[in-house]
């Protein structure tokens, strides 16, 4: 009678932890759902600070979510007072050191994020299947209260993730990349943030005056850059980390006069990784092996006149594993 | 040796996109060597061919130069002597310097190893390890060595070293194309990592001014 008892309150512990676990899980889901919401539909006022080892950078950011898309200025706050300005059409830099103005308009069909900080799409629930998700506690970030999330990857092949997400907006407050040690490899982090009721369109205007300027404007072409060739086809990419999946396909000009790179984007969903096949590349311009910057790896192999490169903010050993599975058909 | 003022800037701007090979991009070579209006010009190029690709792929980058070229056409090309050509002055065809530069033009940056930027008046002048492939043209023009010193490191610093490793300067600066595109096309993730930010921790070398 004492074994079936306690047989019995083992049963209902586990049943109630794993019911815990699935409210957690639950709840992870309706945080990161939100945070997709916040990033598209606030207007924000910030500050906030990306840090990669040694290097620091800090910009003020003022968001507007309009109708028709979002609009945005982001201004150095070192320095000089350098600005960019961008909406889904265009990304204008005011460059007062220099004089200079370049306006660069998008592309159709292919608009600009609507925000550099903060998802921007869906973020889909097979992502549990890669990363295990739970709830780290509560911080404060910029005098606010944020839910902190953690996503420790299951297998060696992607970093992990730790986000900071804000109790009243939804909105991210800070990320940061995490090596398998869970020690931060890079940080971005609001210092400030203001929510204010709406944002004139002044404040979204250049503080400084551009008169006198050299302005220089570029404009996009349509309809480059996506289609697919017989070329890219003659590749197969014979490994990939679970879950990653092709995500866009297109072929890069990069240099005019030569062929297009040929371009291939694989995710889970919070990683990402890049395929590069270019081909008739100077020797001098040739890399084979390993190479990394910050917490971004690549790897270049040579197979006969192509030059194929992956590079992807995943750990050396991803890139390296999928460079060496690329085959020609 | 000289590069005849009325397709100067055109032939800047085919140098840049890497069109260039033998005579044709000594000459140019040469031509940035000796005058500053052609310097102002080359880095206008590379700028605006950097900021343009961070929106998106252009298709051939050689219009995007075209497009400038108008511009830059009313502008008054000065007559120079020729100097003699140093051997360093070796042109990386395409993108060069690529993303670094417009990124950290336009964002700046600071190191927390000596509290900012402390940029060396002339480009490779704080980094003498790398001097001997530096390939901006040595007179001072405020143009260049402003763009310059915006990107150039303090010497020594964590920032100096934050670069590709284990690559020749002209693959590293492959990288960095493919780089900006990577995060053009990958998007910004659940992180949001904003598309310049890799690229700002980027710190490049005097020596990638080519």
């Amino acid at each position: 009678m004492r074994l079936a008892g306690a047989t019995l309150f083992a049963t209902l512990t586990a049943g109630a932890a794993a019911s815990q676990a699935a409210d957690e899980q639950r709840e992870i889901r309706s945080l990161l759902d939100r945070m997709v919401r916040a990033s598209r539909t606030l207007d924000y006022v910030g500050t906030f600070v990306y840090r990669n080892g040694s290097t620091i950078q800090s910009m003020k950011i003022i968001h507007r979510a309009d109708a028709d898309g979002s609009r945005e200025r982001l201004v150095a706050l070192s320095g000089a007072a350098r600005e960019v300005i961008r909406d889904g059409r265009r990304v204008t830099c005011i460059l007062p050191d220099d004089r200079t103005v370049v306006v660069a308009k998008r592309r159709p069909g292919r608009p600009y994020p609507s925000t550099v900080f903060g998802p921007e799409v869906a973020i889909g629930p097979d992502v549990a299947e890669f990363y295990s998700l739970s709830i780290a506690g509560v911080e404060r970030v910029a005098d606010r209260e944020a839910t902190v999330i953690d996503a420790r990857p299951k297998d060696r092949y992607r970093y992990g993730l730790r986000l900071a997400v804000d109790h009243e907006t939804g909105l991210l407050l800070k990320s940061e990349l995490l090596d398998d040690r869970m020690t931060a490899l890079e940080q971005i982090v609001y210092t400030h943030l203001d929510l204010p009721e709406s944002i004139p369109d002044e404040a979204l205007e250049p503080r400084i005056s551009d008169a006198g300027f050299t302005r220089y404007e570029t404009e996009a072409a349509e309809g480059a850059g996506d289609s697919s060739t017989a070329r890219t086809q003659e590749w197969t990419i014979g490994w990939l980390p679970a879950g990653f999946r092709m995500t866009n396909e297109s072929q890069d000009p990069i240099r005019s006069g030569h062929d297009p790179v040929d371009h291939r984007v694989y995710g889970d969903g919070l990683a990402s990784l890049s395929i590069f096949i270019e081909r008739g590349l100077d020797e001098g311009d040739r890399f084979e092996g390993p190479s990394s910057v910050g917490a971004v790896n690549a790897f270049g192999r040579i197979v006969e006149e192509f030059q194929l490169s992956v590079v992807g903010e995943v750990p050396g050993i991803t890139v390296e594993k999928v460079a060496a599975s690329i085959l020609k058909r | 040796m000289t590069v005849n003022a009325p397709d100067s800037n055109e032939q800047v701007s085919a140098f840049v996109d890497g069109e260039l090979r033998g005579p044709a991009r000594d000459r140019v070579v040469d031509a940035l060597y000796g005058s500053s209006e052609l310097r102002r010009a080359w880095a206008h190029f590379h700028l605006i061919g950097d900021v343009v690709r961070k929106i998106g792929p252009v298709p051939g980058a050689g219009s995007i130069a075209g497009n400038v070229n108008a511009a830059l056409s009313a502008e008054p090309v000065v007559p120079f002597e020729p100097r003699p050509r140093r051997p360093w002055l070796v042109p990386l065809p395409g993108l060069a310097f690529a993303a670094a530069i417009a990124a950290v033009a336009v964002l700046g940056i600071r190191s927390l190893d000596d509290g900012g930027v402390q940029p060396p008046p002339v480009a490779g002048a704080s980094r003498p390890e790398v001097e001997a492939t530096s390939s901006l043209p040595a007179a001072p023009d405020p143009a260049a060595s402003r763009i310059a010193s915006a990107a150039a490191p303090p010497a020594g610093s964590e920032a100096a070293r934050r670069r590709w490793s284990d690559v020749a300067p002209n693959a590293e600066a492959r990288l960095n194309v493919y780089l900006v595109n990577h995060n053009e096309y990958a998007g910004n993730g659940v992180r949001g990592v904003l598309p310049y930010v890799h690229i700002v921790g980027y710190q490049p070398a005097a020596g990638d001014y080519r």
